[in-house]
């Protein structure tokens, strides 16, 4: 009985890292008060992603991050694909190493952050500029990178609350 | 050794080959974002489903989200009101007799204006401008595109390609509709194009954006007469648009060019109304259309005043 009254528990805590990640997408979409069309904010889905991708890869596989930024990618009307490129290949330069980087202190985690959140944008931004065969400004993207990794610590922190209800899962399965 | 130990125990794959099938799975939707990039931006609308089916149902759950934000921000906004009361009220007053002497003339104008058009026998103006109006509930998380999402769509009658305003003057226009929410560029965007007129000088131009706040005016006459500050409104040239709405003032001049503040209010951006206007019939109609209907008087001033 104790195990059927769990089950609905486990299958949250397997989908809480997707649900943040949408949520983080619905954040970036939300319009800035009192903001110029040029302002530029910080992309939080890229911060949630790369979270989950270094403590629990397992729970926010690539076809997860795929359908996150492919559904940030519709609703922000932007060419489906871009965001999703973008992180998958930092995804895949991140490989094995997540246990790696849990090893070491937040500092290395967060210059490692900031090295995935360069390269996420910078690619994301040529795309774009393929893709529109347009080129567009790097100053607003320069600022996104700095937005984007001066707001992980706090998102690290929110998600980092989460770690020990997930650990529970885990614990409470055995593997 | 229980069942499920065995079982577990005999299909653990090892690290190396699990991480070698997560490139292969990466590989796999990189090759399928890639071809999402290329079918999204070629011809066609062949993925504006795919981003309907996303947006329409994303209307009442970003609604939902925004209303913590308007929460906070209303209260700031009546804190900053109720400090600032009596300068306010102050700038009001002040307004009010400019507006009480601009309504005297106005009506002054309005007169004179029929009379005229009776003088020229020309027909009767359109009907009341025709609105439907919404909430600004997304942005485009990006600097690439200056889009916003609207909150309305082909329920209420909107259509692609029509004018949005604020209260201030022209702000974007609609570029893609769904049944409950519309996709609209903004006049900053680097792909808006709208036909202008300047007013005092009645220069004609593009105004272009260009991703800054301030678009750019292009394919200017060679002897332009117009000054700092000087209004710019649509002109209505190819009936895309309806001539005379409010677009900004010119703000610099400069090598690049010169520049338009446009008249909207980015900051208090949030309710905006779209001109339900339909463009007008292709020259060919039209022409054919004017002939049979208006008197000879009117074809010719037509004419003559066709650039």
């Amino acid at each position: 009985m104790a195990v059927v009254a769990r089950h609905p528990l486990s299958v949250l805590r397997r989908f809480l890292p997707l649900a943040t990640a949408v949520v983080a997408v619905l954040v970036d979409l939300m319009p800035l008060p009192s903001a110029a069309p040029l302002a530029v904010a910080p992309l939080t889905t890229l911060c949630v992603l790369f979270f989950w991708s270094v403590y629990q890869p397992k729970l926010l596989g690539p076809p997860s991050i795929f359908g996150v930024c492919l559904f940030l990618d519709a609703a922000a009307g932007l060419p489906l694909g871009l965001t999703a490129l973008a992180a998958l290949l930092a995804r895949a330069l991140l490989g094995g190493r997540h246990v790696l980087l849990q090893a070491y202190g937040f500092p290395v985690l967060w210059g490692c952050f900031m090295l995935a959140a360069a390269a996420v944008l910078s690619l994301r931004w040529a795309l774009a500029c393929l893709s529109w065969w347009h080129l567009f400004a790097f100053e607003p993207i320069l600022v996104e990178i700095l937005l984007t990794v001066a707001a992980y610590p706090l998102i690290s922190w929110l998600l980092g609350g989460m770690q020990p209800w997930l650990r529970g899962r885990r614990h409470a399965s055995g593997s | 050794m229980s069942l499920k130990a065995a079982l577990s125990r005999l299909f653990v794959v090892p690290a190396p080959l699990r991480l070698a099938g997560e490139r292969l799975l990466i590989a796999g939707l990189v090759l399928a974002a890639l071809a999402l990039i290329v079918v999204s931006r070629g011809p066609g609308e062949t993925l504006e489903g795919l981003r309907l089916v996303v947006r329409d149902p994303l209307v009442p759950v970003m609604t939902a989200a925004r209303y913590p934000m308007d929460l906070a921000a209303g209260v700031g906004e009546r804190t900053g009101a109720l400090l600032a009361v009596y300068r306010e009220n102050e700038r009001l007053r002040a307004e009010n007799e400019r507006l009480r002497a601009r309504e005297a003339e106005s009506v002054r104008l309005m007169v004179e204006n029929r009379s005229l058009r009776d003088v020229l026998r020309m027909p009767d103006e359109a009907d009341a401008p025709d609105y439907a109006t919404g909430h600004l509930i997304a942005d485009a998380a990006s600097s690439f595109v200056h889009t916003r999402l609207l909150d309305a769509g082909q329920g209420v009658g909107i259509e692609d390609g029509m004018p949005v305003l604020s209260a201030d003057g022209l702000v974007g226009r609609v570029i893609s509709v769904g049944r409950k929410s519309s996709r609209i560029m903004l006049l900053t965007d680097f792909n808006s194009k709208v036909p202008v007129l300047i007013e005092g000088s009645g220069d004609p131009a593009l105004l272009e954006g260009d991703n800054t706040n301030e678009p750019r005016l292009r394919f200017l006459p060679i002897n332009p007469q117009f000054k700092l500050g000087d209004r710019v409104v649509t002109s209505g040239t190819g009936g895309f648009l309806p001539s005379g709405l409010l677009v900004g003032e010119i703000a610099r001049i400069d090598d690049d060019g010169v520049a338009v503040r446009p008249y909207a209010d980015w900051s208090r951006l949030d309710v905006v109304s779209v001109l339900r206007y339909r463009p007008l019939p292709p020259p060919e109609a039209d022409g054919a259309s004017a002939r049979a209907s208006a008197p000879s008087g009117l074809a010719a001033l037509q004419a003559s005043v066709r650039p």
